[in-house]
Order: structure tokens, then sequence, then C-alpha cells
């Protein structure tokens, strides 16, 4: 055979063979087999534990979106345990709400270095100390503190001036003389079409 | 009809329209379904499993049936699936040599190509061949021998644009074309 016709027959063949490859004829009586079977298996549930089963994955998805919420809110909200009493504390600071009795510090064990290859801590590490919560909450906010030796002489200069005395120093005698205002001049409209 | 609404569920009643249209679709489609399933799996029992898992899975999806628009592409999407899922289980090894050989001979002895194509060894040596195809290759290529399908519904069987469909297929052709020819000269791989 040429190499012509070998090319032929190949393709017929092929052709052929395919033709034939997906024609699989279905056996008499499949409907009623298919249907017999179906009817003698129960059905899956659709009302599994009372939910339907697209809504069970919708109601675990929610719960987990509820659980993660309130762990964040929680988190976020949670006031600091009581804390001792600071050491050094002025002598007109108030009083604290939770007197926290003052107990000895213990020695506490040194923070393991961290690793060299740590890129980053984990994201939900608690808050460093000294910023928000770092203290006791106070009765008070803001809350009094004495005042500095610059605001005691203002207000022993405030309670012994003149209210004259006080506005000319608050405004400088020579400022208000430069103080002038220009009459108003506004020119008349013009009611003629341009 | 009468008695459709027995068979779904007993415990859990369901929209009578709901199973009339499951039993419909089992009516109309259940050669198609078979067919889809035995071109994956060749073998008529396996594939006769096949099309009952198919509808097994579509009682299991029944909520979706009312969104169903192509129910041929649907029902040949999950035939697909659970042939695969068959053949998983167990794939019985086919001596291409054996196949091979009994071609050579049915053409040394005169046969022409409609003869050779309905031997049942050219079956054997075509499926074995394909088999070697590349998985996208060979996906399309099967899907596309069963009769009925549009390059459409294997795209929509399969999850890929139509054009792709063509060009697997064109490409799976000129392979399997390759390959046969190499086989009838005797210069295949083992």
């Amino acid at each position: 055979m040429s190499d012509k016709q070998n090319e032929r027959f190949v393709d017929e063949l092929l052709d052929a063979s395919l033709a034939r490859y997906g024609r699989g004829e279905a056996p008499a009586g499949l409907e009623e087999r298919v249907l017999e079977e179906l009817r003698a298996r129960p059905a899956p549930s659709v009302w599994a534990w009372g939910w339907p089963a697209a809504a069970r994955w919708q109601w675990a998805a929610a719960g987990v979106a509820a659980l993660v919420l309130l762990a964040g809110v929680s988190y976020f909200t949670r006031s600091p345990a009581p804390q001792p009493a600071p050491v050094a504390q002025a002598p007109e600071a108030p009083a604290l709400v939770p007197a926290a009795p003052v107990e000895t510090p213990t020695p506490v064990p040194p923070a393991p270095a961290p690793h060299p290859n740590a890129l980053a801590t984990s994201r939900f590490h608690r808050r460093p100390e000294g910023r928000l919560g770092a203290g006791p909450r106070l009765a008070q906010f803001p809350s009094p503190a004495p005042l500095s030796e610059q605001e005691q002489l203002l207000l022993r200069y405030a309670q012994q001036a003149a209210p004259e005395q006080l506005a000319a120093s608050s405004l400088g005698q020579g400022k208000l003389a430069e103080l002038r205002i220009e009459p108003l001049r506004i020119p008349p409209l013009n009611s003629e079409p341009n | 009809m009468g008695s459709a609404g027995a068979w779904v569920s007993e415990a859990i009643p369901i929209a009578s329209a709901v199973v009339d249209d499951l039993e419909a679709l089992v009516r109309e489609h259940a050669g198609f379904v078979y067919r889809v399933a035995y071109a994956v799996l060749r073998n008529r029992a396996d594939a006769e499993d096949a099309a009952q898992e198919t509808f097994l899975r579509v009682v299991r999806q029944r909520g979706r049936l009312a969104a169903v628009r192509e129910p041929r592409a649907w029902l040949a999407r999950i035939a697909w699936r659970a042939a695969l899922d068959r053949r998983r289980r167990a794939r019985p090894e086919v001596s291409l040599d054996d196949a091979a050989a009994a071609v050579r001979g049915l053409r040394a002895a005169g046969a022409g190509a409609e003869q050779v194509a309905s031997d049942a060894q050219m079956l054997t040596l075509l499926e074995r061949l394909i088999a070697s195809l590349p998985r996208e290759l060979r996906e399309a290529l099967t899907l596309s021998t069963v009769e009925e399908m549009t390059s459409a519904e294997v795209a929509a069987a399969l999850g890929i644009p139509e054009a792709s469909v063509r060009t697997r297929v064109f490409r799976a052709r000129q392979l399997l074309r390759e390959k046969l020819a190499a086989v009838l000269e005797g210069k295949h791989e083992r």
C-alpha cells in the first residue's frame, strides 16, 4: 500500500471507530430500573436537623461570623484587670474606683528574645501597656490634678485684678487703637442691558 | 405518574411538581445519561450503575431542579462526574499489544476501515489510545463522541468555553491519528 492509501485508511478507520465509540445503546428497560432504584432507596433527608441542607451551611456560616464578631468586640471593649496602685503618686490624686490592694511585685521572668527570623508577631497580641487601659479607671474624667506653678500664678492674678485691667491685658492697648473699620461702599446696580 | 409522589420520599413530602419533573427527567434522559457514562467507562454494567448514581445525585439536588435551564447539559455534567468517580475505583488494564496485533492482522487480511472499526479489538485499541491522551484532550474528545452531544453541551459539562472544546477535540484527533498510524505500522510505544 502506498503512503497515501495508508493515510486514507488511518483517517477512515479513526472516523469509523470514533463514531462507534460513543454509540453505546442504552439497555432496554433502563428507565424503569433507574426509577425502581430511586423508589427503593430512601431519599436523602432534605431537612436534617430540622433545617434545609442549604440553609444549614448558611446558618453555620452565620454562627461562625457571629462568634468572631463577639470575640472581636469583647477583645476591644474589655476593661483591664485591676492593677496595683502606682507607687509614686501625687498627693492630690483622686481616689480610684477599684481600691486594689497594693501587692508586693513578684519578679517577672524576662520575655524570651524574639526569633531572628520572626517578621511580625501575631496580629492578636495584646495592646501594649501604657496606652489605653494602662492605669486604673478614675472616678472623674478628666481627672483633677494639682495646679502647676504657672496656673496658680494666673489664678491669683485673675482674682486680684479688675475686669478692665484683665480685658486690656488680653488685647493690648496699642492694638485696640490701631483697629479701624472702613465704611462700606456699595456701587449702584447697572440696570441697562449690555 | 400516579405513583410518582410515593417514591422520592415517604417521610418528607415534596412538591408533586418536583417529583413529576424528576420522573420526567429519568424517562426522557436516562438513555443519554447512560451513553455519557458509557463513553467514559466502556462497560455496560458500569455505565448503568453510573446512570443510577447520576439520578440519585439529581434527587439530592432536586431543590435546584426548577432553576436548571439546560437539563441535558446539567445531567451530562453529573453523569460525567459519576462515571469518573466509578472509573477511579476500578480500571482494568487492557493489553495494547494484543489489540494492536489483532488490528494489524485484520488489515493484512484485507479488511476495510469499517470492518476493522467494528471489531472488538479495534475498540479496545481505541480505548487504550484515548486513555493515553492528555487529560484535557481526552475529556473533550470522549464527551464529543457521545452522539447527540453538541459542543455547547460538552462545554457546559466540562465547564470550559465552547471554542476550547473545538480546539481540544481537533488536537485530540490529530494526536490519535498519529498514534493509530504508529500502531498500524508497529511503531507504537509500549
